[in-house]
């Protein structure tokens, strides 16, 4: 038997999380059926984020964009600021069926590593909020989240975006390998002809034949900042050195940049 | 000597319009009603669900099968090897290698051990998990060009399924040598619905099997050998997903679920998971051809030598017949008199894989596609004209030694080149600005063995007609075509006339082909109407005039045999690509396939066009998005289902016939399509890119790996 | 859990389990099998349902969040078994039903497509249906037969 939790406030949801520390958490849904069949049990207990108006939301401003955790994919592409703003993340959000889009969260994805939409977040210097009962509100970057899970009673309420900024440009790309998917994430800042901060994300899915929801650390390379093209190669040493993947991944990844930077100049 | 003429022009955006009030599929309305009842759609009362425990190893010894006795078992029946009265084979044509279950030992990953049934799928799917098996595991053999070394025993002396050599003509001594050596990975059919039976003992001793299986004879012949049952009646369900390979995993399955069902006398459903399906149920051979070819300087082909090797995984199930499939096509669809062809299907320890004709006769064409590439390059030729002079042309003989009547090769290609050089409708995805356009041509030739067998039979019913055919439809639509051959025989309206699914108790199965069946049909329709002409004294052959006169309400049933025709039948295609290449990334962005087709004027040319589509929509699939990786014991580890592309990533499509005389018989314009767009894929990358493809799939991997 | 909601029109109540799939509370509970299931998750999209309008798939949507909506399904789509929707009419007229295990779910990812403003032209309704797989046609005679609904 599971039980259905609907908290209709923050507040309630933190205490019903706090209470119940073991429950799962239903947020868009999408990603509920895969956990599902990996349990050997269905949960006890069941806390639906649907009904909490403090979880949804987009606010652009001139402190930066606030996406609340229940935003979806396809209201994140259907919103002309945040096309206008970011239009990197737009496009990351762009992808896949609608079946799956009108239904996944942003919140979701910062705690489910869908690795289409992460490396958008991280090129873009995304904070994810959290909040517990017990626990202080924090905001973590990304790739911080990624090294560590939540702790317990702790959910994401909101992603913020810094600001754009004038001179900031980005690209996203996402290519359909044979071994996987691959994205592409970058955004260059050029003022005075120059290039002033530099930034790329490269994402893949697991090793091949692993399941492509888990989204493995290792694979995601870090951003790297203000610094030349041959020093940005350099970080993709970091990514796994005997795959397959990603030694595509980094040479075709390594390409598209150079085109892209070829183009802008 | 050949003569063609163009009779259909089905263009994409006009055909829809152009061809409105064309008699839509005879099922379509249950299909849109959502009222099509599949196998998992059927309602069954006190129906137990069956499940499979599968080995975890590619080759093992077992030591033994135990059941926790600490869990419950009541209302759970296991069935093991040792509860299988006769023979433990499942039976596909003459080969019995395949055990319905394993006893010994296991010779691949997922290979049945246990089946065991419950009331529910639940109750089932927990059970599973309160068996143990012990198993010693053993060394396998995974690697299909080092069967040969026996290292491994798998299959009698030698791991050799099957094994041919085809030599014609000597040795010539003029001409520059090329070779190379090709790959085809195996392709899954990916049906959209898992195989699934449903085994329902009846109240006189017989057993009724409803379901995905095409080849109810072998269902038959394999429950009479294996458990003993004379009378087993196999009703064809609804099937989810055309050209899908529903020959010899039901097969086995059918045996499974009959186990449960007379063990308990209740009815029994099977149905594979998507995971089961994608990673143990037959592929098509994974094909390596090694192709030596002797040219003169305009591509003339003056010897061809082409080794094969196929690799048939565990069993023997129908490899047999998969080679005879590409040693057919070995040539495709060329000439050349001095020829010899080699081809070998060993066994592995890998789930065994299935002879599968659309695939089989693609994958061998896109080898001897890249090689005329080759010869092109090496004497730096136009490819389309060493097409042109080495196509196969009327009163030419093909290495098996049939001579072909008529041939239109060079006309399809013209054909296609014509119609290529119309601008493109809509440029998909126009891709990033560096983009490298690429076009590509590619021929193919698809030749369809008679086999003949059986007989069809009409029933007159009042107003009714009633055809019996063997035929076991998997979204083709031959039934629709049949019935509309038959309509427009007797000139009656298509609604008076009605197609049964395959039901053994009605029909005798067969290995006829649809146009085989067809040829049936028009002969045994001229009976019928002889037959009512005569009853109502009339010498009329007008059959809606005949009906009218008739006053006799009884029923007239007619049945003629279904007759191999001689020689063979075949279809000609070609196919041209137009592509885009992104350099950096490998990817490829179709922009347009057009294909021709030369064959028999087709019975509903809408239908044919669709299914044209269809195979041209599959070509594409296995050469750019299909992701099948081996794992470490051998089984697939398929994420999603990539065989099937995605509608985003289908270009604009051109299709079109051309009828060719009947001489020879019948063909399906459809079969063989896919090898035509496969080897005008991988040119057209080479044209944008210089990038020479050497493998199918054709991933932005492969590409940018091969890039110069 | 106590479940309410309406399918095609009609008012359900069940007690359910509120982590059942849809798909298998319409299968196995409510007989309405133009719904299939074709996978597990890998977007086959055969499963197609619409709930409030919004297309999703059945075999991935906890039963719990249809509560108080909406669900559609293909046998709503016509009340009368003679007279069929324009979707299903053309479909059914283009020939574009192959198998007709993918039509009840691409019917109502178009009837979803239909209802949005602007409509879809041809390259974006290829790009909308990236959910839904075909195996037996190549989807032109599909995206065809939608696009003159459309119109
Ligand atoms: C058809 C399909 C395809 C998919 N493809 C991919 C893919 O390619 N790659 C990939 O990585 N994933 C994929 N997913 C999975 C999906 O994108 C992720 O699982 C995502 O997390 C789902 O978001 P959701 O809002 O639907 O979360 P839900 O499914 O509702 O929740 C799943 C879990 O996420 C966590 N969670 C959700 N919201 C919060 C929150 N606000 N605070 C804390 N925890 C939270 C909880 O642990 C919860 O149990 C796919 C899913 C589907 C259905
Ligand atoms: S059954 Fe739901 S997506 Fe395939
Ligand atoms: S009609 Fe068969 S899958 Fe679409």
């Amino acid at each position: 038997m599971t039980f259905l939790h609907r908290p209709k406030s923050l507040k309630e949801l933190l205490k019903t999380r706090h209470d119940l520390p073991d429950a799962m958490l239903l947020a868009g849904g999408a990603g509920i059926m895969k956990i599902l069949h990996k349990l050997e049990e269905p949960p006890h207990d069941v806390i639906d984020l649907g009904g909490i108006p403090d979880l949804t939301g987009i606010q652009v401003g001139r402190f930066g964009t606030w996406l609340g955790a229940m935003t979806t994919l396809h209201e994140l592409t259907d919103d002309v600021l945040v096309r206008k703003h970011h239009p990197c993340l737009s496009e990351a959000c762009s992808h896949g069926p609608p079946q799956v889009r009108a239904r996944v969260s942003i919140g979701g994805i910062a705690s489910g590593r869908r690795f289409e939409v992460l490396p958008a977040l991280m090129v873009l210097g995304a904070r994810i909020e959290y909040r517990g009962q017990e626990t202080p509100q924090r905001r973590d970057r990304v790739q911080d989240c990624l090294r560590k899970d939540a702790a317990k009673g702790e959910v994401v309420v909101a992603v913020h975006l810094p600001p754009h900024q004038d001179g900031d440009q980005t690209v996203f790309r996402r290519i359909q390998g044979g071994s996987g998917d691959v994205v592409i994430a970058g955004r260059l800042r050029v003022a005075d002809g120059e290039v002033k901060e530099a930034g790329l994300v490269v994402g893949t899915p697991t090793q091949p034949g692993l399941h492509i929801a888990a989204v493995e650390e290792a694979l995601i390379g870090r951003p790297v900042s203000a610094r030349p093209i041959s020093l940005m190669e350099q970080s993709f040493v970091d990514l796994d050195p005997e795959g397959s993947v990603s030694s595509y991944a980094r040479a075709a990844s390594s390409r598209v940049l150079r085109s892209w930077l070829e183009h802008l100049s | 000597m050949s003569t063609a003429g163009v009779v259909l022009r089905a263009r994409k955006m006009s055909t829809v319009q152009a061809e409105r009030g064309v008699t839509p599929p005879i099922d379509a309305r249950d299909k849109v009603l959502g009222k099509a009842a599949y196998v998992d759609d059927v309602a069954v009362d006190g129906l137990q669900h069956a499940v499979v425990l599968r080995s975890p190893y590619a080759r093992a010894k077992i030591l033994g099968v135990s059941l926790d006795m600490e869990a419950d078992w009541e209302g759970i029946t296991v069935v093991t090897a040792a509860d299988i009265p006769g023979e433990n084979a499942v039976c596909i044509g003459e080969s019995r290698d395949w055990p319905l279950l394993a006893s010994k030992g296991v010779r691949h990953e997922g290979e049945a051990v246990v089946v065991l049934c419950a009331p529910t799928l639940r109750a089932a799917r927990a059970a599973l998990k309160r068996i143990e098996v012990r198993y010693e595991p053993l060394e396998p053999l995974l690697d299909p060009r080092k069967s040969e070394d026996n290292s491994v025993q798998i299959f009698g002396q030698d791991n050799v399924f099957a094994r041919t050599t085809i030599e014609r003509g000597g040795p010539r001594g003029s001409g520059r040598w090329i070779e190379c050596e090709w790959q085809v990975g195996a392709q899954d059919p990916v049906p959209l619905e898992t195989h699934g039976v449903i085994a329902k003992p009846e109240k006189d001793g017989s057993l009724t099997l409803f379901g995905t299986m095409s080849r109810p004879e072998w269902v038959q012949q394999t429950l009479r050998e294996a458990l003993k049952l004379s009378t087993v009646t196999v009703i064809q369900s609804v099937i989810g997903g055309g050209r899908s390979c529903r020959a010899e995993v039901p097969v086995q399955l059918a045996a499974h679920a009959a186990l449960c069902a007379i063990r308990i006398g209740k009815p029994v459903k099977l149905q594979l998971s998507r995971t089961e399906q994608l990673r143990y149920t037959a592929k098509r051979h994974p094909l390596q051809v090694t192709l030596r070819t002797q040219v003169d300087e305009v591509g003339r082909l003056h010897r061809v030598e082409a080794r094969l090797l196929l690799d048939g995984g565990a069993y023997a199930t129908s490899s047999a017949q998969a080679l005879e499939t590409a040693i057919l096509h070995a040539l495709g669809p060329y000439h050349c008199d001095s020829v010899y062809v080699h081809g070998v299907v060993v066994a592995t320890n890998r789930p065994p894989n299935a002879a599968l004709a659309e695939f089989d006769i693609a994958a061998m064409h896109f080898c001897i596609e890249r090689q005329m590439d080759q010869i092109a390059n090496s004497r730096t030729l136009n490819p389309v004209a060493v097409r042109k002079v080495n196509v196969l042309r009327g009163g030419d003989s093909l290495h098996t030694g049939d001579v072909l009547r008529w041939a239109v090769g060079v006309e399809v290609v013209e054909t296609a080149e014509r119609l290529a050089k119309a601008p493109l409708v809509a440029v998909r995805r126009p891709g990033p600005a560096k983009s490298l356009p690429g076009q590509g041509v590619g021929l193919s030739l698809c030749c369809l063995q008679p086999q003949g067998g059986g007989a069809v039979s009409v029933e007159l019913r009042g107003e009714k007609i009633r055809l019996l055919v063997p035929y076991v439809d998997a979204g083709e639509g031959h039934p629709t075509r049949f019935a509309v051959l038959v309509s427009r025989a007797l000139k009656v309206p298509i609604s008076s006339v009605v197609v049964r699914p395959m039901d053994t108790s009605r029909i005798q199965p067969s290995m006829a082909s649809p146009p085989e069946i067809q040829l049936a049909l028009g002969r045994v329709v001229q009976r019928l109407v002889k037959i009512v002409a005569q009853e109502v004294g009339s010498r009329s052959s007008d059959f809606a005039r005949l009906l009218k006169k008739r006053t006799s309400t009884k029923r007239i049933r007619v049945e003629e045999p279904i007759l191999p025709r001689e020689g063979l039948s075949v279809a000609f295609h070609a196919a041209i690509v137009d592509l885009l290449v992104d350099p950096d990334t490998g990817e490829v962005t179709l922009r347009r396939i057009v294909t021709t087709s030369a064959g028999r004027r087709p019975v509903h040319a809408r239908m044919s066009q669709i299914e044209l589509e269809g195979a041209v929509g599959r070509a594409i699939g296995s050469a750019l998005s299909e992701k099948l990786e081996v794992g470490p014991q051998g089984a697939w580890r398929v994420s999603g289902m990539g065989g099937i592309p995605k509608a985003g990533a289908m270009p604009e499509l051109v299709t079109e016939f051309i009828l060719a005389p009947d001489t020879l018989g019948p063909a399906e314009p459809e079969d063989g399509v896919g090898g035509a767009v496969l080897g005008a894929i991988a040119q057209a990358i080479e044209q944008a890119t210089g990038a020479v493809m050497r493998a199918v799939p054709m991933h932005p991997e492969q590409v940018l790996k091969a890039l110069p | 859990m106590k479940l309410s909601f309406r399918v095609n029109s009609k008012i359900e109540v069940l007690d359910v389990e509120p982590l059942t799939p849809l798909i298998e509370v319409l299968r196995d509970r409510l007989a309405l099998i133009g719904a299939h299931q074709g996978c597990t998750g890998d977007n086959c999209g055969a499963c197609t349902v619409l709930v409030n309008d919004v297309p999703v798939y059945a075999c991935q949507v906890p039963v719990c969040q249809v509560d108080d909506a909406e669900v559609r399904t293909v046998e709503g789509l016509t009340a009368d078994a003679e007279r069929l929707a324009p979707l299903q009419e053309a479909l059914a007229k283009a020939g574009a039903t192959g198998c007709g295990f993918c039509t009840p779910g691409m019917l109502m990812i178009g009837l979803a497509l239909r209802q949005r403003q602007p409509r879809p032209g041809p390259e974006e309704l290829r790009e909308l249906l990236s959910g839904n797989l075909c195996r037996c046609t190549g989807y032109e005679a599909i995206v065809q037969a939608m696009l003159e609904v459309m119109e």
